[in-house]
């Protein structure tokens, strides 16, 4: 019963709960008129009314901060989009600008550099033997360390890779005869 | 509650006056919930104005199945605590100009006021109980509706109140002010 007390006193009960409570406190429960009267001193402490104007402008007032800020959000989320259009173009033409302007740069550099943009297979197809002596001084030059046999060593891999099982076979017999075989 | 569901509606399809009638059905409420808790009228004003703004900013996330008033009264409290936070040292500073002035005339008279002493009383109680007495005494809300408000069980609000209710009649005897039915 003490837990309805506090909305009977403000009568917020329904009307049967409200009868069960009154019928109790005129059974006199010691108890509960206490709490009662303890509880109903609260009310005396007053709440300072900021005036009628206060009451008569908020909703006004409220409305209007909600629609300024929405006002608001609303130029900043279409200010964006405005935008949006424009910078993606500038980032393109500048992406496409600076690939062609590196592509220049690269090519200038070095008349032997191979671009992976512009060809994506390295074609060797033109280098002869003759020509390793003189790559191997030009990378040693440029402070590569080549060890020239094992380069040359491997322009072979490409003759041997294109022999037949049958040319093979023969190779290994006469390098056997001569006694050259592992490695 | 249906007619703030309906009013909530009416607001999402674009009617502005919804939102002012729902200001208006409330703004008693909530701004007396307010000033209880921070005691500072201009404060309070302040205050509840930000708790309308705020909670129809964020009314698309309002679930129905709650009721509205109890979810306003949460964003309200969550600003006075905020608010109470911040101004802690303030009132740090307060309440050493006060003691200063305790030995004055005019504030002894104004402490043995009785609504003075209610009022110190329950400003002297913790946090949870306060929120107890003021929802339950000042606003009426039934158990259910503050454990919502509070976030936390019936139980728990029934243990606030009666540990308010007893340490506010403490805080009164000390104070040498008594309820003739105590």
């Amino acid at each position: 019963m003490k837990e309805m007390l506090p909305e009977y006193l403000k009568g917020t009960l329904s009307e049967g709960v409200r009868m069960d409570v009154e019928v109790h406190l005129k059974e006199c429960c010691q108890e509960c008129m206490a709490e009662l009267s303890f509880i109903s001193e609260f009310g005396k402490v007053e709440v300072s009314d900021p005036g009628d104007i206060f009451w008569e402008t908020l909703p006004q007032r409220v409305r209007a901060a909600i629609e300024e800020e929405k006002a608001k959000s609303l130029t900043l989320r279409s200010l964006f989009f405005r935008q949006l259009p424009v910078a993606v173009t500038i980032a393109v033409l500048f992406l496409l600008v600076f690939t062609h302007t590196r592509k220049q740069e690269t090519l200038a550099l070095d008349p032997f550099f191979n671009d992976p943009f512009t060809s994506g297979v390295s074609d060797y197809s033109d280098i002869t033997e003759k020509d390793m002596p003189l790559i191997t001084e030009r990378l040693t030059a440029d402070g590569f360390n080549i060890y020239a046999d094992n380069f040359m060593a491997s322009s072979y891999y490409r003759e041997f890779a294109s022999l037949s099982s049958r040319e093979l076979g023969s190779l290994y017999e006469a390098l056997k005869e001569e006694q050259k075989t592992g490695g | 509650m249906q007619e703030d569901i309906e009013l909530i509606d009416r607001y999402i399809a674009g009617d502005g006056e919804a939102i002012e009638k729902l200001v208006m059905k409330y703004q008693k409420n909530i701004y007396a919930l307010i000033y209880r808790m921070i005691n500072d009228m201009e404060e309070a004003k302040d205050l509840t104005q930000k708790t309308f703004v705020r909670a129809v900013k964020g009314i698309r996330g309002f679930r129905k199945e709650a009721s509205f008033k109890t979810w306003l009264y949460q964003i309200a409290i969550n600003q006075s605590l905020n608010h109470i936070e911040k101004n802690k040292h303030k009132e740090v500073e307060l309440e050493e100009s006060m003691a200063g002035n305790q030995k004055g005339i005019l504030s002894a008279i104004i402490e043995k006021e009785i609504k003075g002493h209610i009022k110190n009383a329950i400003d002297a109680l913790p946090k949870r109980q306060q929120l107890a007495i003021i929802l339950r005494v000042y606003d009426g809300l039934s158990c259910d509706e503050t454990a919502q408000v509070m976030g936390c069980s019936e139980g728990a609000v029934k243990a606030h109140y009666h540990n308010a209710v007893k340490r506010l009649r403490e805080i009164l005897k000390e104070r040498g002010y008594e309820v003739e039915a105590l």
